[in-house]
């Protein structure tokens, strides 16, 4: 126990670390804190928003009522319930009719978010009132307050429907949306045996309950009735909102090792001129340990003040990045909650510790006979060196797991990271070993430098490369990330779906859009199946992962047909289909949803359509671009394969803003199609894409701080070596001016070869990043080979010249008294 | 008087980039306790890697050395340690006071690394009893060299060790200092009763011991 309180005593009268550490950290700590709050807020916006598109936090779906034991247990554990019932129908008034959409409501209906008419918030309709969607008052003629027909009700359009929360553009809306009460359905006589409805309940309430209800449903299943959760919301804002996280996320964890590195540096030249009060300490009785826990929990004041500041500064950035995704996300922002800072404060001394402890168990190493012999210095790969570097990889392994997650990504982040280091250090050997034998054109003073004893040259080199590598890496990223994806969005990307085109419009319609300077649709055909069974097995039999997969297998599917697949499409299986195979029943399925059903190529798929058995055989899986705005099928087959099915057409185009008036007049002309508008979706996609280049921008912010304070802390290390090596000169009569230019040449030089050593590295490490994460060959770029070398200079020189600039400035006598 | 440090066929050889270098041979030195003791030689003549090796800081390639009877040879580190914190005193030329701790600090250190009770009363005792008992709170860089080797002094002889090694403690300091040191050294060896080894080059001081061992390229010559 005293010894314990001894070692506190100690520690307690340590000099604390360097400002440049504390600087090192805050800013490693704010800017995963700023990632890490941010994506998680990003990610609780969309659930938010999730479950408003949804209606619910769970949606219960059934294609005939829903039995009263679902509500009532719905009800029994504390969730509110709201039912709608949506089928298609016909509406009459004053001799003319449409075919719409009709939504019947209750009085709980929207759980959440707001329903719209006449440009203000609405009300669910009451009985004998309906709420019309505009191109349903067009079609009919309608003004607000006119009755008109639904069956056998006669009800009043009381206002326009502008927009209910749970709208989605559906492919299988069939036409213009009707809100009636769910009061008058009875009277209307139109749910009759063999009616199409849709019921859908809608819950909402607390987690727990959220989940007990799931559990309920999956424990009590039936046939065609599937629930449906938040993560089947948005799939095309969830892409590329995803994709943002992850590099958000490998940003900001670059921001972070950056720090660790910084804190490493900056400890063991720290404790470099701690060696000879660790040899006294040894002298006088102190065992290793005693000394390395010394410096240990000298070090810890500072991390957590580093910590404490760095998450005062990630919030304080948190608040500078909604306003990037204003108006993105539906609603605003939820608060920051506390968990980052948890992490912050977790992560900020772990990283300290990790990357500290092999300089801090390296000074518990240090001879005792040091006391006599002051050249002798602890072993660089000693034991205690290589304790300390396991020790450490351990605490960084775990911590990046904490934080990333055991995924792929953080093994690559992790491995890459070693490797690259290991690369690195060898490649930095390189310009050395040429200035060791004096191959390299510049003056002796710097070749002297570079090749001194001590291999400080040579850290230097391996960790200003590897934090420009870094930045390099982050910035080629960002760049060849953003740009592959505005490639898969072109400005005419398609902006209107139209379906349920039939066998005998489609000329009519190929010519309508022609006719208006557009070009000619490719028109897709789509037969709508239930699949019955895999490889022979009923689909109830198989033992299906989840909910989801559940929900997949039991939903119709729409199949199509296609001698080739579009452009956005790679066959990641299997073999394509050769132009003499038509006809055959081969089948080409979504990678993700083959993942989830348990289908591999070779497997046979048994579907019933229109009432009759179909069977097909898996040729290849296909990845589809979901985000790309074209019409893309889950299962495909062959050109005929599915002739004589009944089948109607889809496609989608580029309608351009001036020709708006086009979908109108396709309405008008074939008025059983529905034309879908996207433009919303596809806007606010492309508007998430420009939004996170900036929030990417701001997080390389902090990356490139990181870098230049991991220079400043190795610059600064050698600030008494060189204080003394300046005072020398002086003396012999160097000017200022010299030893000015001198300090600015030699740190400009070294971060001009490590920025060479990072283009390299970071070129090769781009180039199996884009493959292995993104899916997509990063094209070679030359700018690194050009901005890193010139960033690397400007970078080290500044930071060299910031910190060492005052070892010019201090008289030579005063340095050589301290130093003798 | 008993004997409280003895070596036996002590040597030291190390390897150098031409072949083996032997620095110490055949030593046999016996330090009896209340004794003092000087170790003279020119420089290169191997005192400081004898004193590293009596001190139980190195190992030697042959021989061994005991202290209070203890063979310091198959001693690991932390026993050494140990030893050390047990039995010996360093004051060393280049005072090596730790620079992040006052003078009273620094000669606690040694009391709290024993673990000995009130730490704090026996530091100003001693520090009182080198003439700085109004230097409390000062950093060694805020003390002369006088001062700093005075404190040096202090922490020595703080948890009492049987053995105080010395070496070349006046090496730093300009004449007038180095003698007030010396005097002060002898005094408190006098009152602690300890046994001293001083590692010197100059011939008048050692002459102030009892015995003088003269070391001449790693021999000793005369006991």
């Amino acid at each position: 126990m005293r010894r314990l309180s001894n070692i506190f005593w100690y520690a307690g009268r340590q000099r604390s670390p360097a400002w440049g550490m504390v600087a090192a950290l805050a800013v490693g700590v704010a800017a995963l804190v700023a990632v890490s709050g941010f994506a998680e807020r990003v990610q609780r916006g969309l659930m938010q928003g999730a479950a408003e598109a949804l209606g619910g936090d769970l949606v219960l779906t059934a294609d005939r009522p829903i039995p009263a034991a679902y509500e009532e247990t719905a009800r029994r554990l504390g969730l509110r319930t709201s039912l709608t019932i949506g089928f298609p129908s016909m509406i009459m008034a004053e001799g003319r009719s449409r075919l719409v959409q009709v939504k019947a409501v209750d009085a709980a209906y929207p759980l959440l978010g707001a329903l719209l008419a006449d440009n203000g918030p609405a009300y669910a309709p009451r009985a004998g009132e309906a709420l019309l969607a505009e191109d349903a008052l067009l079609a009919l003629g309608l003004a607000k307050g006119n009755a008109f027909r639904l069956g056998q009700l006669e009800l009043r359009a009381v206002a326009r429907l502008d927009r209910e929360p749970d709208q989605s553009p559906s492919l299988f809306s069939i036409g213009p949306r009707v809100m009636i009460a769910a009061a008058d359905l009875p009277a209307s006589g139109l749910l009759g045996f063999g009616s199409r409805a849709t019921y859908r309940l809608h819950l909402a309430g607390a987690s727990g309950a959220v989940r007990d209800y799931a559990e309920y449903v999956r424990q009590h299943p039936r046939r065609g009735m599937r629930l449906e959760g938040l993560d089947d919301a948005r799939p095309e804002l969830r892409e590329a909102l995803d994709r943002a996280e992850g590099l958000l996320r490998v940003s900001g964890l670059l921001a972070l090792l950056l720090a660790g590195l910084a804190v490493g540096i900056g400890m063991r030249e720290r404790l470099r001129d701690q060696l000879d009060a660790a040899a006294t300490l040894r002298a006088l009785g102190a065992p290793g340990r005693f000394i390395a826990l010394g410096a240990l929990l000298a070090l810890l004041p500072a991390a957590a003040f580093g910590s404490l500041l760095g998450v005062a500064l990630g919030y304080a950035a948190q608040t500078m990045l909604p306003p990037l995704l204003h108006g993105l996300l539906p609603g605003d922002l939820p608060p920051p909650d506390w968990r980052p800072a948890l992490f912050g404060l977790l992560a900020g001394p772990t990283i300290a510790l990790a990357f500290a402890l092999p300089a801090i168990l390296r000074l518990g190493s240090t001879p005792v006979l040091r006391i006599l012999r002051r050249h002798l210095e602890p072993p660089s790969w000693g034991q205690a060196a290589w304790l300390g570097l396991a020790l450490g990889g351990l605490l960084l392994t775990a911590l990046i797991i904490l934080l990333a997650g055991p995924t792929r990504l953080t093994a690559m982040v992790l491995g890459g990271s070693a490797v690259l280091a290991l690369i690195l250090m060898a490649l930095a050997s390189l310009p050395l070993w040429l200035a060791r034998r004096r191959l390299l054109p510049l003056n002796a003073a710097i070749l002297g430098r570079l090749t001194q004893p001590g291999q400080r040259a040579h850290l230097t080199l391996t960790t200003l490369g590897l934090g420009l590598m870094a930045l390099t890496l982050a910035f080629s990223l960002r760049h060849d990330l953003l740009e592959g994806w505005s490639a898969r969005l072109p400005a005419d990307a398609p902006n209107r779906f139209v379906i349920n085109l039939l066998e005998d419009q489609r000329e009519d319609f190929s010519r309508l859009l022609t006719d208006a300077g557009l070009a000619t649709p490719t028109l897709l055909p789509m037969v709508r199946g239930r699949l019955l069974a895999i490889d022979g097995q009923p689909i109830e039999q198989r033992p299906l992962g989840d909910a989801r997969a559940r929900s997949l297998a039991e939903r119709e599917f729409n199949l199509s047909m296609a001698a080739r697949h579009p452009a956005d499409n790679r066959i990641v299986e299997g073999r394509d289909w050769r132009p003499d195979e038509a006809g055959q029943p081969w089948l080409s399925v979504e990678r993700g949803l083959a993942e989830r059903l348990g289908i591999r190529t070779g497997s046979t798929l048994d579907f019933e359509i229109a009432g009759e058995p179909w069977r097909g055989a898996v040729l290849n899986l296909r990845e589809v671009s979901w985000g790309s705005f074209n019409v893309n099928f889950f299962v495909v087959t062959t050109p005929g394969a599915l002739e004589g099915q009944p089948a109607t057409w889809i496609t989608s185009f580029h309608l351009p803003e001036a020709q708006a008036a086009l979908a109108d007049r396709l309405a008008a002309k074939l008025p059983n199609i529905t034309v879908i508008d996207t433009r919303f979706a596809l806007d606010q996609v492309r508007e998430v894409l420009t939004r996170i280049e900036q929030a990417v921008g701001l997080v390389l912010g902090f990356v490139l701080l990181s870098a230049w304070l991991v220079l400043w802390n190795a610059a600064a290390g050698t600030a008494r070596a060189r204080r003394h090596e300046t005072a020398l000169l002086r003396t012999l009569g160097a000017s200022r001016a010299l030893l000015r230019r001198q300090l600015l040449e030699e740190y400009a030089l070294l971060g001009m070869l490590a920025g060479l050593l990072a283009a390299f590295a970071s070129t090769l490490i781009s180039m199996a990043l884009g493959r292995l994460i993104l899916d997509q060959w990063m094209t070679v770029s030359t700018w690194p080979w050009l901005a890193t070398p010139l960033l690397g200079a400007v970078l080290s020189a500044t930071a060299g010249w910031v910190s060492l600039r005052g070892t010019l400035d201090t008289p030579p006598a005063r340095v050589l008294r301290e130093t003798s | 008087m008993t004997t409280l440090l003895r070596t036996s066929g002590l040597g030291k050889t190390v390897d150098t980039a031409d072949g083996p270098l032997r620095l110490l041979e055949d030593i046999n030195i016996e330090l009896r306790s209340g004794e003092r003791v000087a170790l003279i030689g020119a420089s290169g003549s191997g005192k400081t890697t004898l004193l590293g090796l009596l001190a139980a800081l190195d190992s030697p390639s042959e021989g061994d050395v005991w202290i209070d009877g203890e063979a310091v040879g198959p001693l690991d580190e932390d026993a050494r340690t140990a030893l050390r914190g047990r039995m010996i005193g360093f004051v060393f030329q280049s005072f090596l006071l730790l620079p992040g701790l006052t003078a009273c600090e620094n000669v606690e250190l040694p009391l709290r690394l024993a673990q000995r009770p009130r730490p704090v009363e026996r530091a100003t005792e001693l520090l009182g009893a080198v003439g700085l008992g109004h230097r409390l709170g000062h950093y060694p860089a805020q003390l002369s060299g006088g001062e700093q080797q005075r404190v040096a002094l202090a922490r020595a002889f703080a948890a009492e060790p049987p053995l105080l090694m010395a070496d070349e403690p006046t090496g730093n300091l300009d004449q007038a200092t180095g003698a007030r040191i010396i005097d002060l050294l002898f005094e408190l060896n006098r009152e602690h009763g300890t046994t001293l080894l001083l590692v010197t080059h100059d011939v008048a001081l050692a002459e102030r011991c009892d015995r003088i061992l003269r070391l001449d390229q790693g021999r000793l010559c005369a006991d």
